[in-house]
């Protein structure tokens, strides 16, 4: 776990740790809170909303949230979220690779075939910017 | 990873089931599993990304079989395991 800030009374010098104790009381603060995985980083986006995108085919051992069911589709750039850390390269030794994140939106035709329910005419799925690449349509 | 976790648009497993009076924790163990996950992360020991990729690396038919707490169980072990237990067998009476 390389790059990871240590505490400084914490378990590499084999004692307990004080640092983090969380107090009952503390609990249901914490959890309303959360945990953001926005980077405070000024990154420019390299795609806009509107703008027709096609999910790569990416098949690596790794860990990453592209969903199977995209990988290769086409959609549209529906929101940006801003500047977040990558799961990608958190998930193998906390690598924060900060960049733009998107919803992306598909029609259930291109993702389902001609199967889709007629009902929910679009999904929406989220893209890192290193998972998707400039398309046409 | 094309692992079993990855499982939109597969066929085969039924209807979603969903009880919207479901209680967070079914059993008491897991309201102890959701505490130690939150002491590990917050401890900075996992991040949320290891942490389901952790899950993701398990057998896959192990991960078919058991609950939903039981894959955070199985991602804190091996990752306690990897980040302090040299000798695994301290850790095996934690398994269940």
């Amino acid at each position: 776990m390389k790059g990871r800030p240590r505490s400084e009374d914490g378990a590499d010098k084999g004692e307990r740790s004080t640092t983090a104790l969380l107090r009952s009381e503390m609990v249901p603060g914490a959890l309303a809170a959360g945990h953001s995985t926005r980077a405070d980083v000024a990154i420019g986006p390299r795609f806009k909303v509107g703008q027709w995108v096609r999910a790569k085919n990416l098949q690596f051992l790794g860990h990453t949230r592209l969903v199977r069911y995209v990988k290769g589709k086409v959609g549209v750039v529906e929101t940006d979220f801003g500047v977040f850390t990558l799961p990608d390269t958190m998930a193998h030794g906390d690598i924060p690779t900060p960049q733009h994140v998107y919803s992306v939106s598909f029609t259930a035709k291109e993702l389902w075939g001609a199967e889709a329910n007629p009902r929910t005419p679009f999904a929406l799925a989220f893209g890192t910017t290193i998972w998707i690449l400039r398309a046409t349509r | 990873m094309n692992g079993v976790h990855d499982m939109g648009g597969m066929h085969g497993f039924g209807k979603i089931q969903y009880l919207p009076e479901e209680p967070p924790f079914r059993e008491e163990w897991e309201g102890r599993m959701f505490a130690l996950l939150a002491t590990v992360t917050g401890l900075g020991l996992m991040n949320i990304d290891e942490w389901r990729h952790g899950q993701e690396r398990m057998n896959p038919a192990e991960y078919l079989s058991v609950s939903y707490y039981e894959h955070w169980l199985h991602s804190v072990v091996d990752l306690l395991e990897r980040a302090f237990c040299r000798s695994p067998t301290s850790m095996r009476g934690w398994r269940r």
